[in-house]
């Protein structure tokens, strides 16, 4: 078999990965090596799923012992079969990198004959990757549940992120479709990375030398519309992976079906939807300052279609609103729906030379459409405030068109703008329609 | 004055298009104490009827000065984001340098916050607008090997971020020698495994490719084409994450 053939087959495999960022890590290239890892990581396509492709994504083989029921590469399943040679994988991927087609290697595996034997397949690969070929770029690796410690941690000093996949989001869930994996072989090599890191930062203040282990942190993945598990159950398991096992990311992957277990959907569309929402409920976890209880609970267990997880949660919590720009606390700009990290961080820096309008805030590229609703600048609303309550919101955030008034340098709104005589709005015209006026 | 032209009106500075040429002009208008009229490089100089144009010459001394003074006034981070807003194609960008320096001259550090000033802003945008193509161009750019070992890259951003690219893939391939080819403005950028030059590209012909080029372009396209679930396809989503005037560089889609 050539290296085409293979690398078609083990990409095809591959790809139900989530994980293809190279983030995280910063690297240089020493005189006679090659590569080096920008922390803010790098894409260098996208492929016609709209995904960003930054590594080279392969298995290393697509032989396995174990049976999931959900994975394309398991035991029963009749599918063309391959593996690689280490010096050619490895060849494979220095072309690729020198051409600048990759930032880096995502290197998982099938298990063949035990988890000891694949750990040390890759590792093989590795070792090529960064003593021989001193590559100094960017490498995820798959830590093979299962394997022996030393294994693991053999492959932490080489790589910069390692990844353990939890695969479904309950026991239950494992149970019945992953018989082979148990929850325990998931967290234990999960628990090492974590423990290996935190050594690490320990030990790099005492000694400047100490070897780095896995620089760019662990991550996992879950797959997301193949089990009845709800989005609360989602969130809170990843909010406590991120608190007890300090990860860095958990991807969601929303299930293509590709088995035929009685136990599994079959002939679904990929909840591509209930994924985006999952990914923005995470990133308020990880940059805004929520809690997986704020943002659903065992009621409301799952996330809700039309509005975004932040915008649901501000339409619940009005009491808290309107923000006043120019004096509310970090934390609560963070909390508006449409502002996000960066914008908070401009208004906050502005603010401080100078008080700040609506106008303004359009010049500092303040996403209105979303936030209008939430916020005033000196003490004043861009609509009138008669009009802000959950209802005028929720059909205005819902809308497909926009309905903000014009805001120019010009024109300030004051209280005694007229807006009855302005024209009606899209969300007034949707009301005539449906006859709610 | 010398040359006759009315004194009333406002100057026009001329430089030669260099980083230090830019903070000269920025140096003779300070001291003439008259705010300019525009600054402009050399090759977008239109000349109009009635407008004064006073050329300067590239004096280093002059930029050093100018610029120890912005970087104590105004801190290294802001020193970049000049440096980057001077590499935009932005029309009013010397002058939004230009009026960001004086701003920074009078109120120090307290300048880089005052984002609702219109030259502040400009100067933060390009700035912005340039990191954010070359972030992206590092991802697009696709090198090819030459006959004789020589990487070739050829591309065509809309800001001048061939310095950029260049320091990023010499730090990126220490031992390997580079070209990388700006055919919107006919530069290239080298590096020969000691240092980086840029020169003009006139009459530059590229070396063959090498033998098993092909073979590796055909992997990659295989892979592109392999990597896509079906099911999920987007190609909304993936024109949006990569923009149609990329697509010229991004050859394998």
């Amino acid at each position: 078999m050539d290296t085409n053939e293979k690398l078609r087959i083990l990409t095809a495999s591959a790809k139900f990965d989530a994980a293809c960022t190279s983030s995280g890590s910063r690297r240089k290239s020493f005189k006679g090596g090659i590569g080096s890892a920008v922390s803010a990581g790098c894409c260098h396509a996208f492929s016609s799923d709209g995904r960003c492709i930054s590594l080279l994504k392969v298995l290393y083989t697509n032989y396995c012992i174990n049976d999931c029921k959900y994975c394309i590469c398991r035991r029963s399943n009749d599918i063309e079969r391959a593996a690689f040679e280490p010096k050619e994988l490895a060849d494979l991927f220095m072309n690729f990198y020198r051409r600048n087609y990759v930032e880096g290697l995502f290197l998982s595996s099938g298990v063949v004959k035990n988890p000891d034997y694949t750990a040390e397949r890759l590792l093989e690969v590795l070792k090529l990757l960064r003593e021989e070929y001193y590559f100094c770029g960017y490498i995820h690796v798959k830590a093979i549940p299962g394997a022996s410690p030393e294994l693991i941690r053999a492959l932490g000093l080489l790589a910069d992120r390692m990844s353990v996949n939890i695969e479904l989001p309950s026991e239950n869930s494992l149970k019945l479709l992953a018989p082979q994996k148990t929850k325990e072989s998931v967290t234990k090599p999960m628990a090492q990375i974590r423990d290996g890191i935190i050594q690490r930062t320990r030990e790099i203040k005492l000694f400047r030398s100490t070897p780095r282990f896995v620089p760019a942190g662990q991550s996992t993945q879950m797959i997301i519309g193949a089990t009845p598990d709800t989005d609360y159950q989602i969130i809170r398991l990843s909010q406590a992976l991120y608190r007890t096992y300090g990860l860095k990311r958990v991807f969601y992957s929303a299930y293509v079906p590709v088995g035929s277990h009685p136990a599994l959907p079959k002939d679904i569309q990929p909840p591509l939807l209930r994924e985006h929402r999952l990914y923005q409920a995470d990133w308020l976890m990880r940059f805004y300052g929520f809690t997986a209880d704020e943002i659903l609970s065992e009621e409301k267990s799952h996330l809700d279609p039309l509005l975004d997880p932040k915008a649901f949660w501000a339409l619940n919590h009005l009491d808290q609103f309107p923000v006043e720009i120019n004096t509310a606390p970090y934390e609560m700009l963070l909390r508006v729906p449409g502002i996000g990290v960066n914008c908070a961080r401009r208004i906050a820096a502005a603010r401080r030379t100078a008080k700040l309008t609506f106008a303004d805030l359009k010049k500092l590229r303040v996403q209105l459409k979303n936030s209008v609703y939430f916020i005033t600048c000196g003490g004043k609303y861009i609509f009138p405030s008669y009009k802000m309550n959950h209802s005028f919101i929720y059909g205005s955030l819902t809308a497909s068109s926009s309905m903000l008034p014009a805001i120019t340098e010009h024109r300030q709104l004051t209280m005694n703008d007229d807006f009855d005589s302005l024209p009606p709005t899209a969300e007034e015209r949707v009301k005539c329609l449906t006859g709610q006026f | 004055m010398p040359d006759g032209t009315i004194l009333d009106e406002a100057a026009v500075y001329v430089y030669d298009g260099s980083y230090d040429g830019l903070f000269t002009a920025i140096f003779d208008a300070v001291y003439s104490r008259r705010e300019p009229a525009d600054i402009v490089s050399d090759d977008r100089l239109q000349l109009s009827f009635a407008t004064r144009y006073i050329e300067t010459a590239t004096d280093l001394a002059k930029a050093a000065r100018v610029k120890k003074a912005a970087r104590e006034k105004l801190g290294a981070q802001a020193m970049k984001r000049i440096y980057y807003a001077y590499l935009s194609s932005g029309e009013d960008r010397e002058m939004s340098v230009y009026r960001f320096l004086m701003l920074g001259f009078r109120m120090g550090k307290k300048a880089n916050s005052f984002l609702t000033d219109s030259a502040v802003f400009n100067v933060m945008s390009l700035s912005r607008s340039v990191s954010r193509e070359t972030d992206k161009m590092m991802g697009f750019m696709r090198f090819s090997i030459m006959e004789g070992g020589i990487q070739y890259c050829r591309f065509s951003p809309d800001n001048n971020i061939l310095p950029l690219t260049l320091s990023h893939f010499a730090a990126r391939f220490p031992g390997i020698p580079l070209v990388i080819h700006d055919t919107r403005r006919r530069q290239l950028g080298i590096y020969d495994t000691a240092n980086r030059y840029i020169v003009s590209a006139e009459g530059y012909v590229p070396p063959e490719k090498s033998s098993d080029e092909e073979c590796f372009e055909g992997l990659w396209k295989l892979f592109y084409n392999t990597i896509g679930i079906k099911e999920r396809k987007n190609l909304k989503l993936m024109k949006q994450m990569m923009p149609a005037r990329y697509f010229r560089h991004v050859w394998e889609m």
